[in-house]
């Protein structure tokens, strides 16, 4: 999550709060109750119905019984319901009938499914691809495909993209760029030992020649500063490599975690979110920007001086 | 038969499902792996070249860690896999410094471990289990001896490389290039 | 820019990032176990030659050490072992491909015809020494009566020891800095050369002294004829043992290797030895001394560098 500060004001005007989740977090650390879920390998989930190309149904099945005291999120509904009273809307013990009962009526049964896993079905919407000669109308103002867009164009927005200058980065700074780690997921993993093994902090990607500017040293420890003069909580790992330009600094997103409960992730590297003040959010459809900050190094430990 | 393994260089993502796959199949202790990853990156920003590697023992055809043991618990089983038996090892270590591709490791109960191919899932038809989780299918095991098996099929039409064939140990991983 | 990085994060233990699997106690076995040979080789030699008269220290005492040396060097090498209870499988098997197999061999042999050795001089070095037992009395004299035989036993299995304490490494043709059939004769030269010294130190007449002196200045002259073969062989090599060669050559071996291996361990000793035998005084045991400290340093650098040194792919 980016921008922690807001993050944690609107988290502390909460009443109460729960987490579910299968895995430990920094988030989990600030919660009122936990209730640990257990994985999808675990237990039944909701069908999976893909109306896509080939149109098919999925169970997901449960392939282990669950570890500890994890449970799955619809017996934690229904068992809060029960205290709460609401109890008749859960009128089934066990959520396999449920969906036994969606598969029934989709013409299949869960006996079949768990045979199968995924059933696939014929169209019904017609054929996958357009014919030459087809009468099609496709669903925009002019019923055509609009380069120029109308219904942009009503609402006051540009029809046509109009080349907006992203911000440059400061003398000084470089472009944080995030991303993920294929042996992480986000950073729910970090605190798994197997995935730590493999990964257990990121390094911040620093091209040769910024390298050598900076006299930074493959293996070398660095906290990092953006714009807004927000400074990483702990130091990360310098790597000098040909894979990031000159500009930029790349980093591996799910690090830096700050709640000693998490007691393998701990410490481990910088935290991207951390550095990540300004969002920027697209007029039109609302998306979101956050490779929009920048980063310098400090080279010595800035909490020296508060430690003295 | 003459198990290998073909590896495409191409394909891998470098995400390291395979070397834990091992670890949990093979009870591997912490901090100690059968195969791992390895990235290899050349040139300057942006004419780059990568080549990504998953890499365990070559279970080679003219293996050193074999000749080099004093006990014979380093020894081939059927369809040349090298393995280890752990109480006829004596810890030596001489296996281990005979291994051009470090694929040994000393196992913190004593004996030297490493990469088995799995041969217990080998035996009963399975596939290895990195070979059975890698999630882009880059990896192909089987019978070289076989022309109609994934490792020979996957050889057929590509050009593939050994690891330091100067060493002379006849590696059994062939990486597609 | 090359970069080459494990991605999965492997740091095993003693292997990355450098191998180091051999600690302290390979070298000091190679060490004893060339000391071993080296005494051993002198004192069968000169049974066989008939020159127990000129040579007492040469051919009894200092084979007391011996046993000693061969004992406290499997004990080393017992030590390396990560398995050590199931040592004994050892010696179930004679695997001839394997240096370590036939070296635990050959030091199940030697070490107890080196005792027989010792024990048929036991006498003399204390004339009231009694066996106790009538048939250890037998046997000693047919050890007395048979010794030729054995000196020749002992002369043929102290080279292939003193050799094989080279082969070790040389076998291992994964570390470069290993892979050289100059090792083997390295290393049994440098066995004698400390076998020599050992001999040297000990011995209270001068003549057997300054004739062990000149026996290990020409040892100290083949040795280092040797090891500037070696450097030459590995300048004209692969890329690998280029790379190998280079640890001694400004690499982080360079000081260790030059300064305490060939100027301490070698050439000063020898330059001892000269003004010796030319009649100035030097106490015997200076010379002696640096040349046991330097076969030491020796086996100890050659074991850390070569796991080092590796193939490149
Ligand atoms: S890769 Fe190493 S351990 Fe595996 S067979 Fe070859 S030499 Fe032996
Ligand atoms: S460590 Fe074990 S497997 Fe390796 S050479 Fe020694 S006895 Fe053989």
């Amino acid at each position: 999550m980016p921008d922690k500060t807001t993050l944690k004001k609107a988290m502390d005007a909460l009443d109460f709060m729960v987490v579910v989740d299968t895995m430990p977090m920094e988030i989990t650390g600030y919660a009122d109750v936990v209730l640990p879920e257990c994985t999808y390998l675990e237990r039944y989930d909701d069908l999976r119905v893909e109306p896509h190309r080939i149109p098919s149904i999925a169970v997901r099945m449960p392939a282990a019984k669950p570890k500890y005291d994890s449970m799955p999120s619809w017996w934690m509904a229904k068992k809060i319901a029960d205290k709460m009273d609401l109890g008749h809307y859960f009128p089934w013990d066990d959520y396999s009938e449920v969906i036994d009962w969606q598969l029934k009526e989709l013409g299949t049964s869960l006996e079949e499914m768990k045979t199968l896993g995924v059933k696939k079905f014929d169209r019904e919407s017609g054929a996958l691809y357009l014919r030459e000669g087809d009468d099609f109308e496709f669903s925009t103002n002019t019923g055509k495909i609009e380069l120029y867009a109308t219904d942009l164009a009503e609402h006051g927005f540009d029809p046509m993209p109009i080349y907006t200058a992203h911000p440059e980065p400061p003398s000084g700074f470089y472009r944080l760029i995030y991303g993920r780690a294929p042996m992480h997921t986000f950073s729910r993993t970090a605190n798994n030992p197997n995935l730590t093994d493999l990964m257990h902090e990121n390094a911040v990607w620093i091209n040769p020649k910024v390298a050598k500017l900076w006299s930074l040293k493959k293996d070398q420890y660095v906290w990092l500063k953006n714009q807004d003069g927000q400074v990483s909580t702990f130091p990360i790992k310098v790597r000098v490599t040909e894979r990031i330009r000159w500009d930029s600094v790349y980093m591996v997103h799910g690090f830096g975690h700050s709640n000693k409960n998490l007691k393998t992730a701990f410490g481990h590297g910088v935290s991207d979110s951390e550095l990540i003040t300004n969002v920027m959010i697209d007029p039109i459809m609302g998306g979101t920007g956050m490779r929009g900050n920048f980063i310098t190094f400090i080279t010595e430990d800035p909490g020296k001086e508060a430690k003295l | 038969m003459r198990y290998a393994m073909a590896i495409d260089t191409k394909k891998c993502v470098g995400c390291s499902d395979c070397v834990v796959a091992c670890q949990t199949e093979n009870n591997v202790p912490h901090g100690y792996c059968r195969d791992w990853v390895v990235e290899v990156m050349d040139g300057t920003y942006p004419n780059l070249e990568l080549e990504i590697r998953s890499e365990r023992c070559n279970h080679c055809d003219n293996s050193p860690c074999v000749r080099c043991c004093p006990t014979g618990a380093s020894h081939y089983e059927a369809g040349g896999i090298v393995t280890v038996t752990a109480n006829e090892c004596i810890g030596c270590g001489a296996c281990i410094e005979s291994c051009p591709y470090d694929a040994r490791y000393s196992h913190p109960d004593g004996y030297v471990d490493k990469c088995t191919f799995c041969l217990h899932r080998v035996e009963k038809g399975e596939k290895p289990a990195c070979v059975s989780v890698c999630p882009t299918n880059c990896m192909y095991f089987g019978d070289l001896e076989d022309p109609d098996s994934d490792v020979s099929q996957a050889l057929q039409n590509r050009k593939y490389k050994t690891l330091a064939p100067e060493a002379g140990t006849k590696p059994q991983i062939y990486y597609l290039i | 820019m090359k970069e080459e990085i494990f991605v999965s994060g492997r740091n095993i233990p003693n292997i990355d990032p450098f191998l180091h699997i051999w600690h302290w106690q390979i070298p000091l076995y190679l060490f004893l176990g060339g000391l071993a040979a080296g005494i051993m080789f002198f004192a069968s030699l000169y049974t066989i030659l008939g020159k127990e008269k000129e040579m007492p220290t040469t051919v009894k005492w200092a084979v007391f050490l011996v046993p000693a040396a061969l004992v406290l060097g499997l004990f080393a090498l017992f030590l390396d072992l990560k398995h050590q209870w199931y040592f004994w499988r050892l010696y179930l098997t004679v695997r001839f491909e394997s240096p370590m197999s036939w070296g635990a061999w050959v030091l199940m042999l030697i070490t107890p015809l080196s005792m027989m050795w010792v024990s048929s001089y036991i006498k003399e070095l204390y004339p009231k020494w009694d066996w106790k037992f009538e048939i250890l009395n037998k046997f000693e004299k047919l050890i007395i009566e048979y010794r030729k035989s054995l000196a020749w036993a002992l002369l043929i299995l102290s080279v292939i020891l003193g050799i094989y304490t080279g082969i070790l490494l040389s076998a291992f043709n994964a570390r470069p800095l290993w892979n050289t059939a100059i090792l083997g004769p390295l290393f049994l030269v440098s066995g004698l050369s400390t076998g020599a010294a050992a001999i040297m130190w000990m011995s209270k007449s001068h003549i057997e002294r300054s004739f062990m002196s000149k026996v290990d200045l020409i040892l100290i002259g083949i040795e280092l004829f040797f090891i500037i073969h070696l450097f030459m062989g590995f300048m004209a090599s692969t890329a690998v043992q280029i790379n190998a060669a280079e640890l001694f050559m400004g690499g982080q071996f360079t000081v260790s290797f030059w300064v305490f291996v060939v100027i301490l361990g070698l050439v000063f000793p020898a330059i001892l030895e000269i003004l010796e035998l030319r009649g100035y005084k030097i106490p015997v045991a200076i010379p002696a001394l640096l040349i046991l400290f330097g076969g030491l340093m020796f086996r100890f650098i050659m074991v850390e560098a070569g796991q080092i040194t590796r193939y490149l792919y």
